[in-house]
């Protein structure tokens, strides 16, 4: 029986001339819920994409489908389940990982010069000891503020000085997730006890480490800083980024942290009155913010020809023109492949994000689950703190409950 | 239709996938071995033989699944035939326990009209989600409505909704209409009225929500809506007088199911009043009449049941001269009060009507329950009649004619029976 199957997924592998060469995508939107959110501009520019890559392949079909971030990994799961899954999926990193870890995507080894050009430090975290790589990076997206020029001629550079303006008038927007406040972190000092709590391989379910006394401190620092402004008249927070980005777009918000996929859609909205800086950090340097990856990863049961197409499109993707030409087409997307020059002198926008890259950390996802739920915990725990049932200390408390640690120290500022 | 059509044609891309196929065989092997190996032989069996039969094949489609699962290999669409078979076998096995119990034609009915229909939207709807997200399958545009692109999606609502509203709405509503009348003591008529009224508004609001959410715009629909006011004003005139009045009429209360009204000569029984028409029962032939509802808007209609449902009878008669009238008058009222049909009260009353040629004309007039059975009970109270004046040996006289004819003597009387004056 063994044989015969073996004999027959050979035989069925070989394509056959009266099928279609055909290519199934699916997308990961940026929305947990929506998947209208993110199409605008990154629909255009793959469909310039698929249009380029059929041409050059003639008989070859692409087809494209879009997920929110809820739906992609089970809709995935159901179809993988009768082998009528993707044949590649573009994700953001942790969805890409989880595939992988519920074998819903596949490792993928590359021959030649194919990802020579990717920068390291993108491609790091993806490559195996066997020099497969379970998924492989295809654009960045640095977290920025997005402000109304109009309102806002120079953007705060500093914490204390986005409070200070935020006094004189200036209305804030700030996101509630604890990926987006990342870099509020850094501002306070905190940002690597907050990457520690948020990273750490603790091998219980639902623990999240015990914490040191400094780590406490820090986190607490930041805490507070998060509870006075949310003291401040003029600064808000919202559960979803989107909903961040679509009240400045309609002026009821002045400065806002957000991520640079939502540019080409504020750009419209906004026309010239949209400004685009580095969120800002302590001292008057930038904040330290964490880059988020959107990566192609490969389905598990594609023929082999499918196979062969799926890689050769993703380095068709990889390739310098066509990552330039997505940066360009793309007002948020910044290429991950290191030939490609960013017109940083040329344009502010693309400085900002630059220069908000290179300020930039990635979170590692060795455990996506784990991360996943640490940043569900601390979501939930920071939701209290903002509508006022908790106080800084007991987000603390909390943590250290979950972690089943030591309690935090009272006598800490 | 371009971007449906190539979008179909994609899913053939699946195909050289081995693991596709090698499930594809499994699932066709196993059914068609069935249909042409095994059911011809249970064809003459029992029904339960058969149904053993039929969960032999599932189980083997179920151990197909097992064996892939067993090799390491997907199995999904093999248990999603398995599921998908078992469910249509369990429907088959479900209507004939129905109409056992319910009888054939409302299961029937219920499996035409509903059922099936939903079966067959549903298994559509799952096999593309098998192979295609749902969402951007329902969002490919086919053709442009009023400026606006007619998606996959919005064409399926299209035909879709507005069949359901009608056929499902008649439940929602018929609750709806029960609990009104139990609470707020409406009569039938009213209660068929208001249920007619909120099907119409459920089926109308339903329409227009489609409409909306195919994304035609209040201006779009606002054109539709002045296309059918001129429409109104040629065309469909009639049909919509007729609607307005089968609506005024049910809220009037004169025609309505159940009514009892007089059609050219015959008592009518009105079966149902619609859109357009009302039908009603004949008795005399069990005919059923279509009548336009604007007939009874614009015409005198003779209704039995219109603040009750008695209806008055009348038996004419006639005894001979030499009766005294006291006595067959008497005689005629004890007749119709001894019939099981007539009712007591009003009293039957007879009457002397008239000095006839040959007799004296008689009426009995007396009231019945049911005016349907007005036939029926006078021919049951015109034979007791019969029966009476035998008893009492009163005559019902034939017409006589005397006829003189030259050369015959005078005084000869010649009887013609049959023959009246």
């Amino acid at each position: 029986m063994g044989g015969a199957l073996t004999l027959f997924l050979g035989l069925g592998g070989c394509s056959s001339g009266f099928l279609p060469d055909t290519l199934f995508i699916y997308v990961e939107n940026e929305s947990s819920q929506s998947r209208q959110a993110e199409i605008g501009d990154s629909r255009r520019v793959v469909q310039q994409l698929l249009e380029d890559f059929e041409q050059a392949n003639p008989g070859v079909r692409i087809r494209v489908r879009h997920f929110s971030s809820g739906a992609i990994v089970p809709a995935t799961a159901y179809r993988t389940s009768r082998a009528l899954g993707p044949d590649l999926l573009v994700t953001r990193v942790v969805t890409a990982l989880r595939l992988n870890q519920q074998h819903l995507s596949t490792p993928v080894r590359f021959r030649g010069k194919g990802l020579e050009e990717i920068h390291p430090r993108f491609l790091a975290e993806f490559r195996l000891a066997d020099n497969r790589f379970l998924a492989v990076p295809l654009l960045a997206e640095p977290q920025l503020a997005c402000f109304n020029r109009q309102r806002v001629p120079d953007p705060p550079t500093s914490l204390d000085q986005l409070i200070a303006l935020s006094a004189k008038g200036m209305r804030v927007g700030l996101p509630l997730a604890a990926t987006d406040l990342y870099w509020t972190a850094s501002g306070s000092d905190a940002e690597d006890s907050l990457q520690a709590l948020l990273e750490s391989a603790d091998d219980s379910a639902v623990a999240a480490p015990s914490f040191k006394a400094t780590d406490q401190r820090r986190l607490l620092g930041w805490l507070n800083w998060l509870d006075n402004a949310n003291q401040q008249q003029n600064v808000e927070f919202a559960e979803e980024s989107i909903d961040l980005v679509e009240r400045l777009g309609r002026g009821e918000r002045d400065w806002i942290s957000c991520n640079s996929l939502w540019l080409g859609r504020l750009g419209r909205q906004m026309k010239g009155s949209l400004g685009v800086s580095e969120l800002p950090g302590a001292d008057g340097q930038p904040a330290t913010t964490l880059t988020r990856l959107k990566v192609w990863s490969f389905g598990t049961h594609s023929s082999p020809r499918q196979r062969q197409l799926a890689q050769a499109f993703v380095l068709f993707t990889l390739n310098p023109v066509n990552q330039r030409r997505m940066m360009l087409a793309g007002p948020g997307n910044v290429p991950v492949n290191k030939e490609v020059l960013i017109p940083t002198k040329s344009s502010q926008r693309y400085a900002a994000m630059a220069a908000s890259l290179d300020h930039s950390r990635m979170l590692s996802f060795r455990h996506p689950e784990r991360v996943e739920q640490r940043v569900g915990q601390l979501h939930d725990l920071l939701r209290q703190l903002i509508a006022g049932s908790l106080d800084p200390n007991g987000v603390i408390q909390g943590l250290t409950d979950q972690a089943g640690g030591a309690p935090p120290d009272q006598d800490t500022p | 239709m371009d971007m449906l059509l190539l979008e179909i044609s994609g899913w053939l891309g699946y195909l050289s996938r081995p693991l596709v196929l090698l499930q594809g065989f499994t699932v066709a092997a196993l059914m068609l071995g069935y249909h042409w190996g095994v059911q011809p032989r249970l064809a003459a069996r029992p029904p339960i033989v058969r149904l053993l039969g039929t969960l032999g094949l599932l189980l083997a489609l179920r151990l197909g699944a097992e064996l892939l699962q067993a090799l390491g290999q997907p199995s999904g669409l093999v248990e999603y035939s398995v599921r998908l078979y078992a469910i249509w076998q369990g429907l088959i096995v479900a209507r004939v326990l129905l109409a056992r119990r319910f009888g054939a034609a409302p299961i029937d009915r219920l499996y035409g009209r509903i059922i099936k229909p939903l079966f067959l939207l549903s298994l559509a709807g799952s096999l593309v989600n098998q192979v295609d997200s749902l969402e951007d399958f329902a969002d490919i545009p086919l053709f442009p409505l009023f400026n606006e692109p007619l998606t996959t999606g919005g064409l399926v609502l299209l035909f879709t909704i507005p069949y359901f509203l009608v056929v499902l709405s008649e439940f929602p509503v018929a609750w709806l209409g029960a609990l009104m009348q139990r609470l707020l003591g409406f009569n039938k008529g009213t209660r068929v009225a208001i249920q007619l009224v909120c099907r119409y508004v459920l089926i109308g609001g339903g329409f227009l929500w489609v409409l909306h959410r195919i994304g035609l715009n209040a201006n779009a629909i606002a054109a539709v809506a002045g296309g059918l006011s001129v429409g109104l004003g040629f065309g469909v005139k009639e049909v919509f007088s007729n609607f307005i009045s089968g609506l005024w009429l049910l809220f009037e209360g004169s025609v309505g199911p159940g009514e009892i009204l007089f059609i050219d000569g015959d008592p009518c029984e009105v079966r149902s009043l619609g859109l357009r028409a009302a039908v009603l029962w004949r008795d005399r032939d069990n005919a059923e009449l279509v009548v336009p509802n604007q007939d009874f808007f614009t015409k005198t209609t003779t209704t039995y049941t219109g603040s009750d449902r008695m209806r008055r009878s009348q038996v004419d008669v006639s005894a001979a001269y030499r009766h005294d009238p006291e006595t067959v008058i008497r005689l005629l009222e004890q007749v119709a009060l001894a019939s099981p049909r007539v009712l007591p009260q009003p009293a039957p009353k007879a009457l002397l009507l008239s000095y006839g040629d040959s007799a004296i004309n008689y009426a009995l007039r007396f009231w019945i329950e049911n005016p349907m059975n007005n036939a029926g009970i006078k021919s049951e109270v015109s034979t007791a009649v019969w029966h009476a004046f035998n008893a009492e040996g009163i005559e019902i006289p034939f017409p006589q004619r005397v006829l003189q004819q030259p050369g015959h003597r005078e005084g000869t009387i010649v009887a013609m029976p049959g023959e009246t004056g």
